[in-house]
Order: structure tokens, then C-alpha cells, then sequence
């Protein structure tokens, strides 16, 4: 059996492993990605006290400090908490594949059925520092453990994801075997907005799947 | 050259080895003035807003998280409210710190840091180590641990003044204070009751002092 890390793959590697497929786009992502999710008063003055932080110190900071001082805040603000889900951090996921490749890792951030511990796990984001620095194949590390989700679910519904690289947020649909990833969208500018609107959006979906489970 | 890491570092090692000595909270007037100075801080209406938000988030999830979740979705939010980040001086995650003290290097990463320095740290304040679990039996000492970065901040500055700190073990939140060889610890802060809105004000006092320690850096 041949063990392949989520922090070594790339989408060259995926496509040709799993028999992937990137298009330009899916249905399902347009739709996502068109979220129009009401913003509270105080949901948008706490975004907009993070988003300072930001553009103060995104050359700065380090993963670390870009976790705890920014996307941390605009995760929580969406809260993912429920009796039947939670967001979870650095929690490992792993899979054999008929092909005899055991795809394993830890995902930086999960959105996923289960409260104490993931078990559907519905959304796979990966996390990395200044936007110069991204080592590897973000997609590809994302995506790798999209793949687990979806293996895992084994539901023939489609599988979330996103990678954040400093201040540019993108997000990813797996459906099938085909996935699309979006244009990034930037923290520092209004488009932060769009990045909140489209977690709640996904927020939403999940509570859905959650009730037809 | 012998050298230990700020893991390793228990508080009877750091007293038998550096003569550290704990005094008790009530007679550390520097503490106990930092505590009592949170009182005159303001919390604005957004403040208190967020806080709650994010102690509601809390308490649901303090069986649930591991440390990186205490601290991507806790933690890190509450300090990052305070807001330290100036152009002389900010808050660092995860960055290395380390000092000769007599025939011993201490070095090691300290979890969260107050030091003078924009983009990287210079002379540290303040260190705050260990975010632990709220059920944690195996991660060393965290008392050692904040003690030992204290330790090397205090070697670091070299300006006979005091170094402030703290750890967090799940929901509580204690403080302290290392002058000269002397060091004490706070009561426990549960940030799950109202105490929340006191470890808030306690971290404000604390950016008034950092700021009162770098214009006398100035002069």
C-alpha cells in the first residue's frame, strides 16, 4: 500500500491517480458562490475590525498568527456549532482507495457532521501563510482531502472546500469526478463580505444534509 | 553549553536551577496593581458583543476542542480584540525566543508574546503559553512553561523590570508577574462566567502598560 500525505499532493498528480477532471466550473459552485446571506450589524463591524488587523499584518504574520488573528474570528463569527456539527482544526483523515493509495492527512480546517468529533466531513479548507510562501500545491493539498470526504460520505453528493493563502480565499467543488475552483476572493477588500456570505451559504447547505441524514 | 527547552521546564526545575522563588499573588504589588488597573478599562458595545459570541461559542465546544481549536476559535479571536498591534509594538504567535542565563541556554517557542517590534519581535512583555485542553494530563507544566519564556523576556530586556505573563488551560485563564527572582500567579479567570469581561480588561491594562514601558524606552 502506498501512503500519499494530503501536504504532498498535486492536482496534476490527483487528476492522473484518481482520474479527475477540472472544469471551469460547476453548477453547484456558480450557485454557492452566489450567496446573498443577510450580514447583521455586528457580524459586519466585527468583519471589519478583522479585515484592519488584516491589512495591517498579513506581510507580517505566520500561519499561526494568521489563524488566530484573522481567519479564527471569521470562522467562529459563522458558527458551525450544533448538537450535529461543528468546525474542527488539524483533525487527521485518511482513506485506502481501490487502488491500493491511502490518501492521509491533517485538514487545517473541516466543517463536518458530528459535534465532538467529525463525521461526515461536508467541507475540507487548507491554510497557508503570506500569500509568497505557499509551499506545495495548495489545490492539490485541499483537494486531496476533499477526496477523503467524498470516500468517506460515500453519498454521491458533492464535497466542499477552500484554501487561504494570507489574504486571498478561493473555493472548490468536488462532484464526482469532476471539481472547479473559484476565482480568489480578497479579505483585505469588500470581497471579504462575499467570503462571509459564502460560509454561511455553506452553512446552510450543511444543515440541510444534516436533516436528510 | 547546556540547553532546555521551554517544554522540558517544570517550576521546581526553574527554582532549583534559577532560584526563582513564588510568592503569593496578595503580595505582588505588581500584579496585584494590573489586576486591580483592569477596572478602569472600557469595554465598548461591539466589545462586549463579540465576547459574548465568542464565550456562547465556547461553552458549547469546551468538551469538544483540541488546542488548536481552543485557540483558532478562542483564544486567538479574544487577545486579537485588544487589539495590540501598533507600529511599536504587537502581538506574535509561535515565534522562537531564547537567552544565555548563567552556564544554561532556555530557548524554545512561546504561544503568544506582547513585545515591542512591528514585524518581528524585539523585547518581550508579555508571554502567555500552554493553551492546553480542558482535560489535559500529558503536556508538561504549564506554570514551568510561561515561567521559563518569562525567564528569557527577562534576560532578553536586561532593565530590572518587571515581565508579565500567563497560561491557559482550557476555559481558565491565570496571570502573572516575574520580578527579579521573585514570580506570582493570579487566581484563576474562568472565561466561561463573567470573569470573561475581566481577563478582556486585564489584557487592555495590560496594552496601557506596554505602552507606558515604551515611551520610557523613548526617553
Amino acid at each position: 500500500m502506498e501512503k500519499w500525505n494530503f501536504r504532498d499532493c498535486t492536482t496534476e498528480q490527483l487528476d492522473e491517480t484518481f482520474d479527475l477532471e477540472q472544469v471551469i466550473s460547476l453548477p453547484l459552485l456558480e450557485e454557492w458562490l452566489a450567496a446573498s446571506e443577510e450580514i447583521t450589524e455586528l457580524e459586519k463591524n466585527i468583519l471589519l475590525f478583522y479585515q484592519s488587523q488584516l491589512i495591517l499584518n498579513h506581510a507580517n504574520w505566520n500561519e499561526q498568527e494568521l489563524i488566530q488573528n484573522f481567519i479564527g474570528p471569521v470562522l467562529a463569527l459563522v458558527q458551525f456549532t450544533t448538537p450535529k456539527s461543528n468546525a474542527f482544526s488539524e483533525r487527521p483523515l485518511k482513506y485506502t482507495f481501490p487502488n491500493g493509495i491511502e490518501l492521509i492527512g491533517e485538514v487545517d480546517g473541516l466543517i463536518a457532521g458530528g459535534k465532538k468529533k467529525p463525521k461526515v466531513p461536508y467541507c475540507c479548507i487548507q491554510e497557508f501563510k503570506k500569500e509568497n510562501d505557499a509551499k506545495g500545491d495548495p489545490t492539490g493539498q485541499a483537494l486531496s482531502a476533499m477526496l477523503v470526504a467524498q470516500a468517506l460520505n460515500n453519498d454521491g453528493l458533492a464535497v466542499y472546500g477552500g484554501v487561504i493563502r494570507g489574504q486571498e480565499w478561493s473555493f472548490i467543488l468536488l462532484e464526482g469526478n469532476q471539481y472547479a475552483v473559484s476565482l480568489e476572493f480578497n479579505a483585505a477588500k469588500n470581497e471579504l463580505f462575499q467570503i462571509f456570505q459564502i460560509l454561511k451559504r455553506l452553512k446552510r447547505t450543511v444543515f440541510q444534509r444534516i436533516e436528510i441524514i | 553549553m547546556e540547553k532546555l527547552t521551554f517544554r522540558n521546564c517544570d517550576q521546581t526545575l526553574l527554582e532549583k536551577t534559577f532560584g526563582l522563588v513564588e510568592i503569593r499573588n496578595k503580595n505582588c504589588k505588581t500584579l496585584r496593581e494590573w489586576i486591580e488597573s483592569a477596572n478602569n478599562q472600557p469595554i465598548t458595545d461591539l466589545e462586549q458583543s463579540f465576547l459574548l459570541h465568542q464565550q456562547n461559542y465556547m461553552i458549547d465546544n469546551i468538551y469538544s476542542w483540541n488546542e488548536q481549536e481552543w485557540i483558532a476559535n478562542f483564544i486567538g479571536p479574544v487577545i486579537s480584540l485588544v487589539q495590540f498591534s501598533t507600529l511599536q509594538f504587537n502581538a506574535f504567535n509561535e515565534r522562537i525566543i531564547s537567552a544565555v542565563i548563567g552556564d544554561i541556554e532556555l530557548l524554545g517557542k512561546v504561544d503568544g508574546m506582547i513585545a515591542t517590534g512591528r514585524r518581528e519581535p524585539e523585547k518581550p512583555y508579555f508571554c502567555l503559553q500552554e493553551y492546553k485542553k480542558e482535560k489535559d494530563t500529558d503536556s508538561g507544566d504549564p506554570v514551568g512553561q510561561a515561567l521559563s519564556a518569562m525567564l528569557v523576556a527577562q534576560a532578553i530586556n536586561n532593565d530590572n523590570l518587571p515581565v508579565y505573563g500567563g497560561y491557559v488551560r482550557g476555559r481558565d485563564w491565570f496571570f502573572m508577574v516575574l520580578e527579579g527572582k521573585e514570580y506570582a500567579i493570579s487566581r484563576q479567570f474562568d472565561a466561561s462566567e463573567e470573569d470573561l469581561l475581566d481577563i478582556f480588561r486585564i489584557l487592555k491594562a495590560l496594552k496601557g502598560i506596554v505602552a507606558e514601558r515604551i515611551k520610557l524606552l523613548e526617553k
